[in-house]
């Protein structure tokens, strides 16, 4: 073995040569007295392990482990220590990555060697298990880019055969429909066929979608309360012809209501009684029972049919698992989508079964609370907004209601306001005071139809409240917007939108008009949507230039609302110079800035009476409005 | 007078099985390859309804739609759109908005028809 030697006392050095030259193992041994020198000559190589002191010249304690394993990281370091108190700095090396450390005194030849030999096969171990971890990590990345390549293979394939498929469809639709002359019979019964697997063909693909989506997490589900019991009842109705003579039972009291997306339960519950049907002879038993287990349903399907092998069960959520009698005639399909869908609600599923003596699949939902329902619908808008490039808000709109007497009132609302939502939005009743929309767009669009909104409401308000112009309605709206509002927390944003509802007007002939210069975008809708919601007319402005061109040519504003810090001419300068422009004279100011008391002065002496600090609060805002429009409280 | 339907999409073979249900409905059809054939045919003739494929190269669907909507001679000329992705909720991003609908392929022709009827009543 060639032993480095770095020790820069000349008497403890003779000690340990000579303990090593009287080992068992035969070793040459170099002696340098600096690190330096040490350093250099492993640089050259061919140094199987390093004795190390801690007291270099040069260098000291710990630093110079680090510096000879930065220089040679494959090399074992053997520590000496020379007396007690250099015992904690000893073990602090081992962490460092030392492999052992020795007390100079009474050094052994034996124990000497031992160490020696023991501190590189350790290395030689470490680098293995390095090289080790280094190859799992590379073939784990492989794996993963390979299911992605599968799953998208497989995705894309499926979108291709739509078409055709829809052509296919339609071509013998225009056939057996008689748009292209008479059948016979022959035809006819031939045409059918081919229409019939064209359907099969369809769903197999919708099938494989489904499951490809709701793997890579992008199933979309509309999430709402199902009553499962009425789901339950509805889809056996629609069974009822392939059940032939066999006894349905359906027990179990009305549960709660769970969350999830009834077109997607209703897929499970259909593939679970068709399973039970096929493999149950003609005067079979079926039982379906639903129960509370805290805070979830429980449902269960059982049949008294032909069972399930033991080996079998475990294969059974598989996709395109054959598995005896319970396969899928042709997709294998069915239950690895239903154990996909039930998992993504956040349940279980699993089935019990003997051969013979029938199965039982047992799945479960989770019971609909309100507030479960706005966070998972806010998540899952929250995750749609981050797919969209460019700049995407997701908008809290809360519609209070509590002062509405009817209670009808709040299904009423919610009708009306479905069909001014565009795809993919949620509209929830909260509590039974509170309507929340939740919608995802651009903050322009989202202003649009909170827009439409309002003047769905204040028409209901009109026609069903006989409510008049210029009146306030028991009827508040206010927003919140993620990431405008700071925070991801959807109670927190529905607080702030809370806070903001103002009561819903229906037109004032007159409104006020509001100069809103600001050059932050967000912040500029986001205000501008809540100056609109309180009643008035807003006008904006990105920098000074265009504050100043708004009272050239127009007629000025009722009111300033300006950031005075903007690029282009600071907020304070445009005040200055405003105040030169005769046409500007009797508009009031109100001044919005970040900073504190430094520019308070500064705005009394050019003339803005009213500030505000931002962030702007619900309150705030409205009552400096108000006061610097000589407004009364309503 | 009877009401005139324009199908745009790049499938010769879906335009050919939808020409022939619409003209056995009674309707006068036209067709267009792509967007920009669409515009060019909807500048010459006035239509009551339009047709589209989502997935075209060139213009796709929705592209096209966006144009007819900002456009006030064809803003008020309802849009149906076809699309092999699975679900509307795939096309939020696309924001179609209103009354505008959409039918994922395969999808079944009486309620394509039914869509068509309902339109064409107002």
């Amino acid at each position: 073995m060639k032993v480095l030697l770095i020790e820069n006392q000349p008497a403890d050095a003779d000690l340990a040569r000579w303990a090593l030259l009287k080992g068992p193992y035969p070793c040459d041994v170099e002696w340098v007295e600096k690190l330096g020198l040490g350093l250099e000559r492993l640089e050259q190589g061919g140094i199987d392990v390093v004795l190390l002191d801690l007291g270099l010249p040069d260098s000291q304690g710990l630093d110079s482990v680090r510096r000879v394993q930065a220089q040679a990281p494959q090399v074992p370091i053997v520590v000496l220590t020379g007396s007690y108190e250099d015992e904690s700095m000893a073990v602090e090396a081992l962490q460092e990555g030392a492999q052992d450390y020795l007390m100079k005194d009474g050094l052994d030849g034996k124990v000497l060697s031992r160490a020696i030999r023991y501190a590189i096969e350790r290395m030689r171990a470490e680098m293995e298990l390095r090289r080790s971890q280094t190859e799992l990590q590379t073939a784990n990345l492989k794996l993963e880019e390979l299911l992605a390549v599968k799953e998208s293979f497989i995705a894309n394939v499926s979108h291709e055969l739509r078409t055709p498929v829809a052509v296919i469809k339609e071509g013998v639709g225009l056939l057996l429909d008689g748009m292209t002359g008479p059948l016979g019979e022959q035809q006819i019964k031939f045409l059918r066929l081919v229409d019939r697997n064209c359907l099969r063909l369809a769903e197999f693909v919708s099938d494989i979608l489904d499951l490809s989506k709701i793997r890579a997490g992008r199933m979309w589900l509309l999430r709402g309360k199902i009553k499962l019991r009425e789901l339950i009842e509805e889809v056996l109705k629609e069974s009822q012809p392939l059940m032939g003579k066999r006894v349905l039972r359906l027990e179990g009291a009305q549960a709660r209501a769970v969350l999830g997306d009834t077109g997607k339960i209703r897929q499970v519950l259909t593939n679970l009684l068709s399973n039970a049907v096929k493999f149950t002879k003609d005067d079979g038993a079926i039982t379906l029972s639903i129960r509370e287990e805290g805070e979830f349903v429980t449902t269960i399907v059982q049949d008294d049919g032909v069972g399930i092998a033991k080996e079998d069960i475990p294969k059974l959520f598989q996709e395109f698992s054959q598995v005896g009698e319970y396969q899928e005639r042709g997709t294998g399909l069915g239950l690895a989508l239903c154990k996909s869908i039930i998992e993504r609600h956040k349940g279980t599923i699993s089935v019990t079964s003997e051969p013979g003596k029938g199965a039982t699949f047992t799945f479960t939902l989770p019971l609909y609370t309100p507030k479960v329902a706005l966070e998972e619908a806010f998540k899952d808008l929250v995750e749609e907004s981050a797919k969209h490039l460019g700049s995407s808000t997701v908008a809290l709109i809360a519609v209070d209601c509590e002062n509405l007497s009817r209670m009808e009132a709040l299904e009423e609302l919610e009708k009306l306001l479905r069909p001014q939502l565009k795809n993919g939005d949620v509209v929830l009743g909260f509590d039974l005071k509170w309507l929340i929309v939740l919608t995802v767009a651009d903050t322009r669009a989202v202003r649009a139809m909170s827009g439409r909104i309002r003047r769905v409401l204040e028409e209901w308000a009109v026609t069903r409240l006989g409510a008049r112009a210029g009146e306030a309605v028991p009827i508040a709206m206010g927003s919140a917007f993620y990431p405008v509002d700071g925070t991801d927390d959807a109670h927190k944003l529905f607080s702030i939108a809370q806070d903001f509802a103002k009561p819903v007007t229906p037109e004032k002939i007159e409104k006020k008009q509001i100069l809103l210069a600001e050059d932050d975008p967000s912040v500029l809708e986001v205000t501008k949507l809540r100056l609109e919601q309180l009643g008035y007319d807003v006008l904006t402005a990105t920098n000074g230039e265009e504050v100043l061109s708004h009272f050239e040519g127009h007629d000025a504003p009722d009111l300033l609302l300006i950031d005075l810090k903007m690029p282009k001419l600071d907020g304070l300068g445009v005040v200055a110079k405003l105040k030169a422009v005769p046409q500007a004279e009797k508009t009031p100011i109100v001044a919005f800035t970040a900073y504190g008391e430094e520019l308070k002065d500064k705005c009394l002496e050019i003339g803005i009476l009213h500030i505000v600090k931002k962030p702007l609060g619900a309150g705030e805002l409205l009552d400096k409005v108000r006061q610097a429009l000589g407004e009364k409280e309503p | 007078m009877p009401k005139k339907i324009l199908v745009v999409d790049d499938e010769k073979d879906m335009v050919a099985v939808l020409l022939q249900r619409l003209k056995a409905y009674g309707y006068e059809v036209a067709s267009a390859g792509d967007g920009e054939e669409a515009l060019r045919t909807i500048k010459k003739e006035k239509f009551d309804l339009i047709i589209l494929d989502i997935m075209m190269p060139v213009m796709d669907g929705t592209e096209l739609g966006q144009i007819l909507k900002n456009d006030p001679k064809t803003k008020n000329i309802p849009l149906l759109f076809l699309t092999a992705l699975q679900t509307k909720q795939e096309h939020a991003g696309y924001d179609i908005v209103g009354s505008d609908v959409i039918f994922a392929k395969p999808f079944d022709i009486k309620e394509l028809m039914g869509k068509i009827d309902e339109f064409l009543a107002k």
